[in-house]
């Protein structure tokens, strides 16, 4: 006697085997194939039987060489019986492949493994109405501790030795498919095919035109191999697995052209298929399968009907978001206040030092009006941008992060944008560079083109930091995440208009949609929100000691030199003034333009440009919020903030663009859209606030 | 069921894995078995997103002053999309 035994991966099927065939085994590989073939012989009842391990498939299409094997061997070596082994626990992915092989084969036994999971997750299966649901016998195991075990390979050689073939239960597909099945099974009833092959399987695989029927109908001697079609026609098969010879002719063939000119494909028909075996499971499963609460609904479920929610959803987001820039604002300001006037008084420290040690002016200069001013500007807000970190990482880690990308997706399709782009936006907020680079997963290069063209109105983390330290400057206290808030918003609207403008110059019409999973709700450990906090931090500060210092030092030298003229007409002034064209419309002096300019290698430079041209070391009494805000109106720093959120991220975000974009012109396109946005926006802003009388 | 998923799939609307069971009328799980089985088909497929920068990243001429890796998130986002395949089935007319 010969048994198979067959399964879903990881179903338990090597410990059954292990167990009936012991030391008594054959591995070797199958002809030809890469897949490792187990056989065993067991004796019983003064039989010896033959029992062979196929390779684990889901189902037994020709996709795969596991599921070739596993097909062939059936349809070829016939077995006598079939033991189909069944994860009870998740029976729902399993019977797709019993459905498959009762198709197949009539003599099969069921073993339902992993009865104690099934239980332990409240799941009850009556294994009497599964029997009489599938027309098959069933055998309750436990593969794992050896139970029924021996009462399952009892039943598959009493199956196996019946006189006749049981008559197994069968999916009923609907009318239409029923009709089309018959008509094709009318075809195929006398070819050669019909001898070796169950009819109907044989007819459901032509209507799928499955490739390895077409190769078998090659093997077969032509003299015996007339087809019932009248019209002679060949079959290209599948051009990816085999080429048929071209006057090679297969029955059926008119029929199935006939058929697609209806609509019918052999992708309609193979889904058609498999939606009707589904459907079947669905129909069944309740006769014998009781799960305790199974419309419970759980914590997550019950969260995310709000805060998933079209309506609810996105006010949510906009507390949520407030809630984390009012507490990195409000917790963040004492200790900020206490790490501006400690670096005040390390300046004061060591400029003493130096000069006492009567180093040389410029010496001295340079550390306390280049270094401390500019690297000091950035490290005085450390604080603030940590709390800040800490806040997103703990929106991450607790998972509300991926449900707000998620939502901003759905804002994201009213402007057509592809729903895979939005995940490289997503990436942007943590830095535009690997932002630019998630475009990878692209496959249509518009949308890629298009993804990375808007990546750069996202801001990214180092800019959020810097902007939240100047918003905490200019607007302390609650008013500083409604300013916060309705930044985000302006980018959010940008980047919607953009996708929409973008999508018209490049001429991408489609959208594509996608199915989320999104991870459950939980309390977040202490571990994983202060480790990435002090990641971002840490990179954050290692910018500040070796980007940042270089940036000082040049913009240090730009402002000092000539010596003994006034600031605005040193090199820096100069620069300036040069820039004061764009400048003066916006409301900025020259300092801003410069720090602007100098935002370009990266954007903290920005902060630490300010502290210099501010002159914030050469008074050390005074932090660099209080010098910005003695110098700027609320009205100018909130259009300085918008001009600095909208216009390029920094050079590498560039590079990257053109790295990826392999244009110099779409770079050059990008580039020049963010800056002219930013200006367009920024002058709106300046005096759309002054006709409002804002100062 | 498949044909079920396929249709909401072509309304261009992106959904959470609740969401889709809820309209199509299933258990989680029961969607989940017939997502894999229509990834297995060729019809969708599952991509993990996550935020990680090129092996080139900061080591090349281009990005060697971006440091900006410090800052990408570790967050990982999982979903399902339609295959050029599953395109080509939902911009026909399904059975």
């Amino acid at each position: 006697m010969k048994i198979a035994l067959m399964g879903n991966p990881n179903v338990g099927k090597s410990t059954v085997f292990n167990a009936l065939t012991g030391s008594n085994q054959q591995v070797g590989n199958w002809a030809g194939k890469t897949v490792e073939r187990k056989s065993g012989l067991i004796q019983r009842a003064n039989q010896e039987i033959e029992l062979v391990d196929l390779p684990g498939t889901y189902s037994l299409t020709a996709y795969s060489q596991e599921e070739i094997i596993t097909r062939e061997y059936i349809l070829r070596e016939k077995p006598d019986v079939i033991m189909a082994m069944v994860d009870a626990s998740n029976i729902e992915r399993n019977l797709y492949l019993v459905l498959q092989i009762l198709e197949l084969a009539p003599r099969v036994v069921i073993g339902l493994n992993m009865m104690d999971l099934a239980q332990t997750a409240g799941i009850t299966i009556q294994t009497a109405e599964l029997a009489l649901a599938l027309k098959v016998p069933v055998v309750e195991i436990v593969a794992a501790k050896g139970k029924g075990i021996e009462e399952f390979l009892t039943e598959a050689i009493r199956v196996g030795t019946l006189k006749q073939d049981p008559l197994p239960g069968e999916v009923s597909y609907p009318e239409e498919l029923e009709q089309r099945i018959q008509a094709m099974e009318d075809l195929l009833v006398d070819t050669p095919w019909a001898t070796k092959y169950p009819l109907r399987w044989l007819a459901l695989k032509r209507l799928e035109r499955d490739p390895e029927i077409g190769q078998e109908w090659k093997t077969i001697p032509t003299k015996s191999r007339k087809s019932t079609d009248k019209d002679s026609c060949c079959d290209p098969g599948d051009a990816i697995n085999y080429e048929l010879q071209k006057t090679t002719v297969l029955p059926g063939e008119a029929l199935l052209q006939a058929y697609e000119a209806e609509g019918w494909s052999k992708d309609h028909f193979e889904m058609a298929f498999a939606d009707a075996k589904y459907k079947y499971i669905s129909q069944i499963l309740p006769k014998f399968r009781a799960h305790e609460n199974p419309s419970k609904p759980t914590w997550t479920d019950l969260l995310d009907r709000w805060v998933l929610s079209p309506i609810w959803g996105y006010p949510i987001m906009f507390a949520v978001l407030a809630v984390v820039f009012w507490g990195s604002f409000v917790a963040s300001a004492p200790i900020g206040g206490a790490v501006s006037q400690g670096m005040a008084w390390a300046a004061n420290v060591v400029v003493r030092l130096l000069q006492w040690g009567r180093v040389p002016d410029f010496v001295q200069s340079l550390v306390r009006d280049g270094i401390f001013a500019g690297v000091g500007a950035v490290l005085a807000f450390v604080p603030q941008i940590a709390i800040f970190f800490a806040f997103f990482s703990f929106m991450q880690d607790s998972g509300y992060l991926a449900r707000a990308a998620f939502l901003g997706d759905r804002f994201m399709q009213l402007m057509g944008l592809h729903g895979k782009s939005f995940f490289s936006l997503v990436s942007g907020f943590g830095c535009n560079v690997p932002g630019i680079m998630a475009t990878r997963t692209l496959e249509d290069p518009k949308d890629r083109l298009i993804t990375m063209l808007i990546n750069p109105l996202i801001p990214c983390v180092p800019r959020l930091g810097v902007m939240s330290a100047v918003v905490a400057a200019f607007f302390p206290g609650s008013r500083g995440s409604v300013v916060m808030l309705s930044l985000l918003l302006l980018s959010m609207i940008l980047v919607m208009f953009s996708a929409l403008f973008f999508r018209r110059v490049v001429k991408q019409t489609e959208r594509s949609a996608f199915v989320m999973e999104l991870p459950l709700y939980h309390i977040p450990t202490l571990r994983n929100v202060l480790l990435p906090t002090w990641q971002k931090t840490y990179s954050f500060l290692r910018r500040a000691w070796t980007f940042i210092l270089v940036a000082s030092i040049v913009v240090w030298a730009l402002s000092s030199y000539p010596q003994g003229v006034p600031m605005n007409a040193t090199w820096a002034g100069k620069m300036g003034g040069w820039l004061s064209f764009i400048g003066g419309p916006l409301g900025f002096d020259w300092r801003i333009m410069v720090a602007i300019v100098f935002g370009f290698t990266a954007k903290e430079t920005t902060l630490s440009t300010l502290g210099i041209l501010y002159g914030v070391a050469a008074d050390a009494s005074q932090s660099i919020a209080q010098a910005m805000t003695g110098a700027m109106t609320p009205l100018r720093a909130y259009t300085f903030l918008v001009v600095y959120m909208l216009y390029i991220p920094c050079l590498a975000s560039v590079v990257t663009t053109y790295k990826e974009s392999g244009s110099l012109g779409w770079t050059s396109f990008g580039v020049a859209y963010n800056l002219i946005l930013s200006f367009i926006m920024g002058w709106l802003v300046f005096h759309g606030g002054l006709a409002l009388g804002f100062q | 069921m498949l044909t079920s998923i396929m249709k909401i799939l072509a309304r261009k609307e992106s959904l959470s894995m609740t969401q889709l069971a809820h309209e199509v009328g299933c258990s989680l799980k029961e969607l989940e078995s017939a997502l894999e089985q229509m990834e297995h088909m060729g019809y969708i497929r599952n991509e993990q997103f996550g935020q990680s920068c090129s092996s080139s990243c900061g080591s090349d001429r281009g990005s060697s002053q971006c440091e900006g890796c410090g800052f990408a998130s570790s967050a990982t986002y999982t979903f399902w999309v339609l295959t050029e395949r599953g395109q080509t089935i939902v911009g026909s007319k399904l059975k």
